[in-house]
């Protein structure tokens, strides 16, 4: 038998911090940081992702191939929301060629 | 099945006006007909797709047979692999776009409706977000299956083929970023078209290194003209003059010009037909006498491939100059001048349909009358070739073990039985 | 009842760790998938939101945010309890096994029973779309776009918690029958990784529907 690759301290203390984020975004959320709310709630939302990505999932302890599976699902995501927020960002944006 | 059973239904009881591209608003707000069912269909068909994309990943990653590294692998299966990563990255952006449709509809919510800060230019980048790199889910097998056959039939090993198994990579991850050339008068931004615009040349790139391979192969290769064969040389071909066209297309001032015209659908159809029908017609004809364990007969079945590849030309390339000359897609009936050149393509079509029925009866009558096959009547690498035809059910009575380079035609001279000729 | 060693190696592997191993990679690449499946419908949101900040932070602002909140941490507990129960797997203590997939599967009840008692006060609330929406601040139609992405996303996410309870459910079924042991648990591992994809999507979820409203009240 394997002994398991993740203790039970470990699992508690990933428990215990993703616990802390949750309170923590909920927390900063009272404030008012304009457009950074947003970003800040979905960096602590990543941590709290990572966290469970590799704590829970065991993503840190696998193969690489999971470790390429996931990182390529994320930057496939990443390619969907950039390019097409892309078009929303520039439509704004005047083309000047020059000329009248 | 299921899905396709569902789609057909909606098809056949009632239309879907909206076409398969299912544009909003009209395919939400305004179309009456059965799109919510094709819809429904069609994100049931879904799953088969992602479960095939799983099921080949996990195989090709960690089920292949002792002593088969990733470079031993046969092109075949690298092609099917790129197509296995375009399968599970895009066909969820599909599924999630037609369930917003048909949330759409039913609720009547107005997600991509203006009236309620919707954009209909938000589906049309959710659509081809997927049904861009769905073009390549459907070229990139045909393109594994010329990669096998030419090899086989010009006693060669392929040309670079660390160059063609990178290519398939490159083609399906290349293939995610091109996406808003099919929008480039939807009313995107202009920066984002050139963007597009720029990329969808860079997504040439992969598919000419794997034309330049193919015909290295063939140079100074000992050839036999077999049908597969020449299916494959057609795909070469034709495939060549499709993605050509692709170029042209791509380039924003000439897509204003020809978009939504039948020079698209020359384009497509170059490369769909010309390249992909024809690919697995000489896939088909490779495999059969695996699959059948008989032969087909080879010389109607050169004539057949001969009757394709006329009437395939003569069916598409009028289409490109209608095309250029302003004719437009999805109309029913057109202005006098284009008459000469739709009535061509008219008779290209008979031809090729002819061509197309051709194998359905040989290859059945095959099936039950012909020779009986060998378990490698071409002499070709690959492990197929290894198990009787047509193979049992765990394909192979024994697991080989592969310790050799794939296509290593000279290494296997004399396990293939292939005899040195005097002229060569 | 399905005897351990031959689910531990079945005939198309040559050792069980390889047998693992593709599943797994089978259950990540499905995961990825999920991933671009909602991940369709962050970019969707992303790019109203960005157009309608404020319509988007005045719906936010109509949400249950203590329910809310103890949902997020509903769900962090349950990924907790499945993380335990693959553990008390991996070390052979079946009946803690047993133990811990209840209680996750009980927690993800209480989440789903939090969940819609979110969706009858919203109702009441008439903040319904298609059902009764009425919103009488200014940019109402963005307003009801954002209440449009809640429900189908939160509901999208819902349906597959459901799912998760019933996959726990035939695993918990599959455990009480033996058919797993410190050697084989793999598909206790594969649901374990489904459940935690899942609270992946809440947290997600949680960031961009209900703390924008926080500092909106």
């Amino acid at each position: 038998m394997k002994e398991p690759a993740i203790s039970i301290k470990t699992y508690t203390w990933t428990f215990l911090a993703l616990l802390a984020l949750a309170l923590a975004t909920t927390l900063i959320g009272f404030l008012d940081l304009g457009p950074f709310s947003m970003v800040i709630a979905v960096t602590i939302a990543t941590a709290k992702a990572i966290l469970i990505a590799f704590f829970f999932m065991h993503a840190l302890y696998e193969s690489k191939v999971i470790r390429v599976i996931l990182a390529g699902g994320i930057i496939w995501f990443l390619i969907m929301v950039s390019l097409t927020l892309g078009d929303y960002m520039t439509r704004g944006w005047v083309l000047n060629l020059g000329g009248k | 099945m299921l899905g396709a059973a569902v789609t057909i239904y909606a098809l056949f009881r009632g239309v879907v006006d909206s076409g398969w591209t299912f544009y909003t608003p009209f395919s939400t707000s305004y179309s009456t007909t059965y799109i919510t069912a094709a819809a429904i269909g069609i994100f049931i068909n879904g799953f088969s797709t992602i479960m095939t994309g799983v099921n080949f990943i996990a195989t090709i990653h960690r089920m292949r047979a002792p002593g088969l590294t990733w470079f031993r692998l046969p092109i075949f299966i690298w092609s099917m692999y790129a197509t296995s990563l375009i399968f599970v990255l895009a066909t969820p952006v599909l599924a999630i776009t037609l369930l917003m449709i048909a949330v759409e509809r039913i609720a009547q919510v107005g997600i991509f409706d203006p009236a309620l800060g919707g954009d209909p230019v938000l589906f049309q980048h959710m659509f081809w977000f997927y049904s861009h790199p769905a073009v390549y889910i459907m070229v990139l097998p045909a393109m594994a299956v010329v990669s096998e056959i030419i090899p086989a039939f010009a006693r060669k090993p392929l040309f670079g083929y660390k160059a063609v198994a990178f290519s398939s990579m490159g083609i399906a991850v290349l293939g995610f970023l091109v996406w808003g050339h099919h929008m480039f008068v939807a009313g995107t931004s202009i920066y984002s078209a050139m963007a597009f615009s720029l990329l969808s040349y860079f997504v040439a790139i992969p598919s000419a290194i794997k034309v330049f391979n193919w015909t290295a192969t063939i140079y100074k290769g000992s050839v036999s003209w077999d049908t597969p064969m020449l299916y494959a040389i057609g795909f070469v071909g034709l495939f060549t003059i499709g993605g050509m066209t692709g170029l042209f297309l791509a380039a924003l001032g000439l897509d204003v010009h020809v978009t939504d015209t039948y020079f698209v659908i020359a384009h497509f159809h170059y490369i769909m037909v010309g390249g992909t029908v024809m690919a697995y017609l000489g896939g088909v004809h490779y495999w059969w006498p695996k699959i059948s364990g008989k032969m087909y007969p080879e010389g109607i079945a050169k004539l057949s491939a001969l009757t394709v590849f006329l009437g395939f030309n003569l069916t598409f390339f009028p289409q490109f100059v209608l095309g250029y000359l302003g004719m437009p897609r999805r109309y029913a009936a057109y202005p006098e001048e284009f008459q000469m050149l739709n009535v061509l393509s008219t008779a290209g079509a008979s031809i090729l349909g002819f061509g197309y029925v051709m194998p359905l009866f040989y290859l059945l009558w095959s099936w039950k009358y012909g020779k009986e096959a060998e378990p490698n009547p071409w002499r070709a690498t690959g492990l197929e070739w290894k198990t009787p035809s047509p193979p049992p059910k765990h394909n192979f009575e024994v697991t080989p073990t592969v310790n050799y380079r794939p296509y290593d035609y000279e290494a296997m001279r004399e396990e293939l039985g292939l005899v040195r000729t005097s002229h060569s | 009842m399905s005897e351990p060693a031959t689910l531990e190696l079945r005939e198309q592997f040559a050792t069980p760790e390889q047998q693992r191993e593709t599943a797994s990679i089978g259950m990540w690449v499905f995961l990825i998938t999920e991933v671009m499946l909602f991940g369709g419908l962050f970019t969707a949101f992303t790019v109203y939101r960005l157009s309608h900040p404020m319509a988007f932070d005045a719906g936010s602002a109509h949400m249950e945010f203590l329910l809310g909140g103890i949902n997020t941490a509903v769900l962090i507990c349950s990924s907790y309890t499945m993380a335990l129960a693959i553990h008390s797997a991996a070390t052979g203590k079946e009946q803690r096994v047993v133990l811990f997939l209840l209680a996750t599967m009980v927690i993800g009840a209480v989440f789903l029973g939090i969940k819609f008692t979110e969706y009858y006060l919203h109702f009441q609330d008439h903040k319904a779309p298609a059902l009764w929406f009425d919103y009488s601040g200014p940019q109402a139609p963005y307003v009801q776009m954002f209440f449009v992405f809640y429900f189908l996303m939160t509901g999208l996410h819902a349906l597959h918690m459901t799912v998760g309870i019933g996959i726990l459910s035939v695993l918990l079924f599959r455990t009480l029958l033996g058919s797993f042991s410190a050697e084989y648990y793999t598909p206790l591992e594969l649901g374990g990784l489904y459940w935690h994809f899942i609270d992946i999507v809440w947290v997600f979820l949680y960031a961009i529907f209900y703390i924008p409203g926080l500092h909106v009240r």
